[in-house]
């Protein structure tokens, strides 16, 4: 028995087999082992934050990870970013039938070591295979639930972001979506690239823990962090300036977009977040932050300002500006 | 017997802030006629006290002599109540809310002026001597009417000798709104060395100095900041070279005379008409072989050249006896032109020997004009100082519609009236400084022609930042084709409103299939286009990265032909570039990768000159078509094969090309051949469509026309196959054009 059968999604003894061998044996914790219907949590008396994401990447493996990390800290990170603390997962799973059962314990297996490192529970699940060709060997989703310090409740919608808030970014950007892209198309280029994906919840929990004063935090996956930026700017009708000299891009990164033409601002990450947080306590909130391994490269990028309302504006390393605009869709050329 | 009346003749067009009203008194004067001459904000009104004879020949005289500067649209006289008067005078200004009048253009220093400053006590030096005639003037106004109070020269205060001037209708310098002299008028200063130099000689003094070895300097001019040093000084111009950043567009450079220009460069005469006009603009001209550094050209056979048009350019070349000063405008890679002191202090000061700035505000910023004259026939390739805000007159009701232009090289155009205004030439929108400036002069011209938007037209291309601005704006919005607005700007400008034959080739315009156009072959009116062909659809890899290396395309048209096979090729141009480069963009052509179809002609260019190996990255827009043309020999008139069915197909001339390099032809044959063909293709198609669809009447527009060798070849061979061929000489052909096609198509639109 090597493959996925169809079986194994009947709720027959393939199934049982399957989450007794392998979900059971890797999350392995008191509340999934309750194997109730649900999950029943312990009263956590506080309020609670709740995501979901479902996760389908090409290819499911790729340097640095794969589905699963993503599944797992994906979430965590939509957690995170929002203030919360994280504690509890969910895992669906729909799995294409002929999919090796290798692989799938080497997802599961990651999932259970990434969750594990994070502090977190995956707590309740689901599995589904479906017929060949009616999925691309495996998505996963991952719902999560965090408890939120009152403190910190308006984190999400950034509330309290004022002019002369300082804008800070945890490390290179660009690294998740061109390795992705890069195994996917199998492209040939000599440089190594590597997902940034990683679980956010501890260095945002020890920021958290130093000051009150983080305003707004956003994890900058698909759309980069000239997305999250453009967006928060329109929202709060504050200009926000970045300084693409302080921007952190690993060479690699920097060379296969300059040859793909991307802009590593509109590339996606997995493990990369934008806090905006009172002047007074970025350096220190920099200092904290540069502790944890892939955050190293922490820096100050911008600033909130009152002038350019509504508008993200780079000011560029050649010495112009640039108004950064959302992007619809598919980006178009326009060098005339 | 002789029957006196009163009547009240209304003049429009360019009639303010040119000396027409003292022109119209003196006129007056000498016919003996009685009344009032008053501007007001739609034009100039004169109340004439005469016979009917004696209007008749008031008019004609009007119409005969009025100032040079000045422009007539239109005039018109009627019988009023008889309002005796016993002399003539000139009334105050009035403001009348509804239609408005021109706004006149800055004007070169008038020879007068220049004699002044050399024997006028209070004007000996002086650079900011000025008359009716000549001086700044869309550079300084707020608002209107064109009164010194409404100008940034209400800071100053006339002496009671400049007042007297002023005020005697007499005297040249006759409500010459930004009249001055040393007394009282604005200064020069020069900010060098942490010190401030007030003192006119001593600024010359030092200013000789500084230029005489390899200095930089940035002076405050017209309508902004220029950067400028010895155009003769290698080292001075490769200093100013990295100031400007990576760009490698050629300097202009301006002559101290016209002799003295043509030491350099050959001008014929339709360009020392152009040179030496009023505009003073730059114009492109061919120049000499043996001359000026090869920094200052960037090894092109063309020079941007320009003739001094302010008394301070005048006094520069005098005291410094210098022939020739790179001037190029103090901006950095598409940043809009500086304009205040303070900013270029901050930037500027770091990197010049010293800064000549003035103590007057700059309102509108201007940069100097571009034009080249190709087949003895204008074209303008940036409209700004000296051609801004003129008027252009459609055929159309154009009033109320705002037309926003596109992304580079971007100007704007208002609909007055049958008018299209253009805005100066503002630039690149993807810079935010330039992105405001845009909203500066939208604003400002707003206002200067009370114009009440009513519709806005802009391109397909929604990222554009100009099409985003104008969604909010609250205003209807009509979305116009960007080639099909390249030849309906030809279209407004001609009054051409019935069926042409359209050849837009340009870099890049968004087609309604969402793809990129650029080589569109239109039959079309103002209301419709048919898009009867193109080039066949080749994949631009990495959007605008193919539009910044040329070898990407040639690369991209390689693998049509031969697939990834390509790289075996024996291909000089393959031996430039990386293995891993190579296979790195087969890959992605393969698999489509940020890669998207188009049919650009200005892609094509980039792809020939890469082929041929003379530019494989740009290091100024449109480099490799430039170098491309510069190399064709005049001489040959070779062609390559191409055929056509639903679209145009190249690849047999791209073969031949692939050919003709690998067997060390001549580039100079090559890129003439290449041209021909091109010329080929056109001929082709429009003998077809005029077979096809009985139309003659063929326009040409899209920065590809900006392209002499091209341009000349097509009116020879279009005028020999008789076609009537139109390319505009008001709007540009390049994008710096758009919006005067995006008026005409709203316009018509509208008018259904």
């Amino acid at each position: 028995m090597n493959t996925i059968l169809l079986d194994h999604g009947s709720g027959g003894g393939l199934t049982s087999e399957l989450i007794s061998n392998l979900f059971a044996r890797y999350f392995n914790n008191d509340i999934l082992l309750q194997m109730g219907d649900s999950a029943i949590l312990p009263n956590l008396n506080e309020q609670l934050a709740f995501t979901t994401d479902s996760y389908v990447v090409q290819p499911i493996f790729f340097p640095g990870g794969n589905i699963g990390k993503l599944a797992v800290c994906g979430t965590i990170n939509d957690l995170a970013v929002s203030g919360a603390k994280p504690l509890y997962l969910s895992c669906g799973m729909i799995i294409e039938e002929g999919f090796s059962l290798d692989k799938l314990e080497e997802i599961v297996s990651t999932m259970a070591h990434e969750a594990a490192q994070a502090g977190v529970l995956l707590v309740t699940g689901d599995t589904k295979v479906v017929e060949k060709g009616a999925c691309d060997q495996i998505f996963i989703n991952t719902a999560g639930i965090g408890k939120v310090n009152p403190k910190h409740i308006e984190i999400v919608t950034g509330k309290n972001i004022i002019p002369g808030d300082k804008i800070l970014l945890n490390g290179p950007i660009g690294n998740h979506g061109m390795a992705i892209l890069k195994e996917r198309k199998s492209l040939p280029f000599e440089a190594p690239l590597q997902t940034d994906c990683q679980a956010l919840n501890k260095v945002i929990n020890e920021m958290l823990s130093y000051t009150e004063q983080i305003h707004f935090m956003r994890d900058a996956t698909r759309g980069g962090i000239a997305t999250v930026l453009t967006e928060i700017a329109e929202q709060k009708n504050y200009g926000i300036s970045i300084a693409e000299q302080q921007i952190p891009v690993d060479k690699s990164v920097a060379g296969f977009c300059e040859f793909l033409g991307f802009d590593p601002l509109y590339v996606a990450n997995e493990g990369k977040f934008i806090a905006i947080v009172a002047n007074g306590v970025a350096d220190e909130l920099i200092q904290i932050m540069k502790k944890y391994p892939g955050c190293e490269k922490s820096c100050i990028i911008g600033e909130v300002t009152e002038k350019s309302q509504g508008k993200a504006i780079l000011q560029t390393s050649i010495g112009g500006r640039r108004y950064l605009q959302k992007l619809n869709g598919f980006q178009l050329p326009r060098i005339c | 017997m002789k029957k006196i009346q009163s009547y009240l003749i209304k003049v429009t067009g360019l009639v303010q802030g040119v000396g027409f009203r003292p022109f119209i008194y003196r006129l007056a004067k000498e016919l003996q006629i009685s009344g009032w001459v008053e501007n007001r904000t739609d034009g100039v009104t004169i109340l004439a006290n005469t016979d009917q004879e004696g209007l008749d020949q008031f008019q004609q005289l009007i119409l005969q002599m009025h100032p040079p500067a000045s422009r007539i649209d239109q005039i018109t006289a009627k019988k009023t109540d008889f309002f005796p008067c016993h002399q003539f005078i000139i009334k105050k200004s009035q403001a009348v809310a509804g239609q408005i009048t021109a706004v006149s253009p800055d004007l070169a220093v008038c020879s007068a002026c220049l004699e002044d400053i050399k024997k006028q006590k209070n004007r000996i030096n002086y650079p900011f001597t000025n008359c009716t005639n000549c001086g700044p003037r869309f550079s300084i106004i707020k608002n209107i009417p064109y009164d010194r109070k409404n100008t940034s020269m209400h800071d100053f205060i006339m002496c009671p000798q400049c007042e007297a001037e002023y005020t005697n209708i007499e005297n040249r310098r006759f409500h010459a709104q930004p009249n001055a002299c040393s007394i009282c008028g604005p200064q020069y200063q020069l900010v060098y060395q942490n010190q401030t130099i007030t003192n006119m000689d001593a600024i010359l003094s030092v200013t000789t100095t500084l230029l005489n070895t390899s200095g930089i300097m940035a002076l405050k001019g017209m309508g902004g900041f220029n950067l400028i040093c010895n155009a003769e000084d290698q080292q001075a111009v490769r200093k100013l070279r990295d100031l400007k950043k990576r760009d490698g567009k050629p300097f202009a450079v301006m002559f101290a005379s016209l002799a003295g220009l043509k030491k350099y460069a050959q001008p014929a005469d339709k360009e020392i008409e152009l040179l030496t006009s009023v505009a003073r603009p730059i114009v492109i001209i061919k120049s000499k072989t043996a001359g000026l550094p090869e920094e200052v050209c960037n090894g092109l056979h063309t020079i941007g050249a320009i003739l001094p048009y302010m008394p301070i350019h005048y006094l520069l070349f005098e005291k410094s006896q210098l022939e020739a000063i790179v001037f190029t405008s103090g901006n950095f890679s598409s940043e809009p032109i500086i304009i205040h002191n303070h900013v270029a202090e901050q930037q500027l000061s770091q990197h010049c020997s010293a800064i000549l700035e003035y103590n007057r505000t700059i309102i509108n910023r201007c940069d100097d004009s571009v034009v080249q004259v190709v087949k003895n026939k204008t074209q303008i390739m940036r409209r700004a100082r000296g051609y801004v805000p003129h008027a252009i007159p459609t055929a159309l009701n154009t009033e109320g519609i705002f037309a926003t232009g596109g992304e580079l090289k971007t100007t704007f155009c208002l609909g007055k009236g049958q008018d299209g205004i253009f805005s100066q030439h503002i630039g690149d929108l993807k810079n935010a400084d330039t992105f405001d400036a845009y909203q500066d002069a939208y604003n400002r011209l707003k206002m200067l022609f009370q114009f009440k938007p009513e519709l806005v037209v802009t391109d397909l291309h929604q990222d554009f930042y100009a099409a985003q601005w104008a969604q909010q704006l609250g205003l209807p919005v009509i979305h116009a084709q960007h080639h099909h607005a390249h030849i309906a700007a030809a279209m407004a400008e001609f009054h051409l409103e019935e069926k042409v034959i359209g050849f837009a080739f340009d870099g890049i315009g968004l087609g309604t299939d969402h793809k990129i156009w650029g080589s569109e072959v239109l039959i079309c009116d103002l209301l419709n286009f048919n898009r009867y062909s193109h080039l066949d659809y080749v994949l631009l890899p990495g959007l605008d990265q193919g539009a910044k290396e040329p070898w990407r395309m040639a690369l991209s048209y390689l693998y049509k032909i031969f697939g990834k096979d390509l790289v075996n090729l024996d291909a000089p141009l393959l031996q430039q570039i990386k293995a891993q480069d190579q296979q790195l963009l087969v890959a992605i052509l393969e698999q489509k990768i940020n890669c998207i179809a188009t049919s650009s002609m200005g892609r094509l260019f980039d792809a020939v000159a890469a082929l041929c190996n003379i530019c494989l990255i740009h290091t100024f827009e449109a480099e490799a078509p430039i170098r491309l043309e510069n190399l064709a020999d005049p001489q040959c008139y070779n062609e390559y094969s191409f055929h056509i069915d639903q679209t145009i197909k190249v690849y047999p001339m791209i073969e031949e090309i692939l050919r003709d390099v690998q067997n060390q032809t001549p580039v100079a044959k090559i890129a003439a051949a290449f041209h021909n063909t091109v010329v080929r293709i056109m001929i082709t198609l429009a003998k077809k469509i005029k077979n096809e669809y009985n139309i003659n009447k063929v326009i040409l527009s899209g920065g590809v026309f900006q392209n002499r060798f091209l341009l000349s070849r097509c009116y020879d061979f279009f005028l020999k196959e008789k076609f009537h061929l139109y390319v505009a000489n008001q709007a540009p052909v390049n994008d710096g054009g758009l919006a005067l096609g995006q008026l005409a198509i709203g316009a018509k639109q509208r008018s259904q």
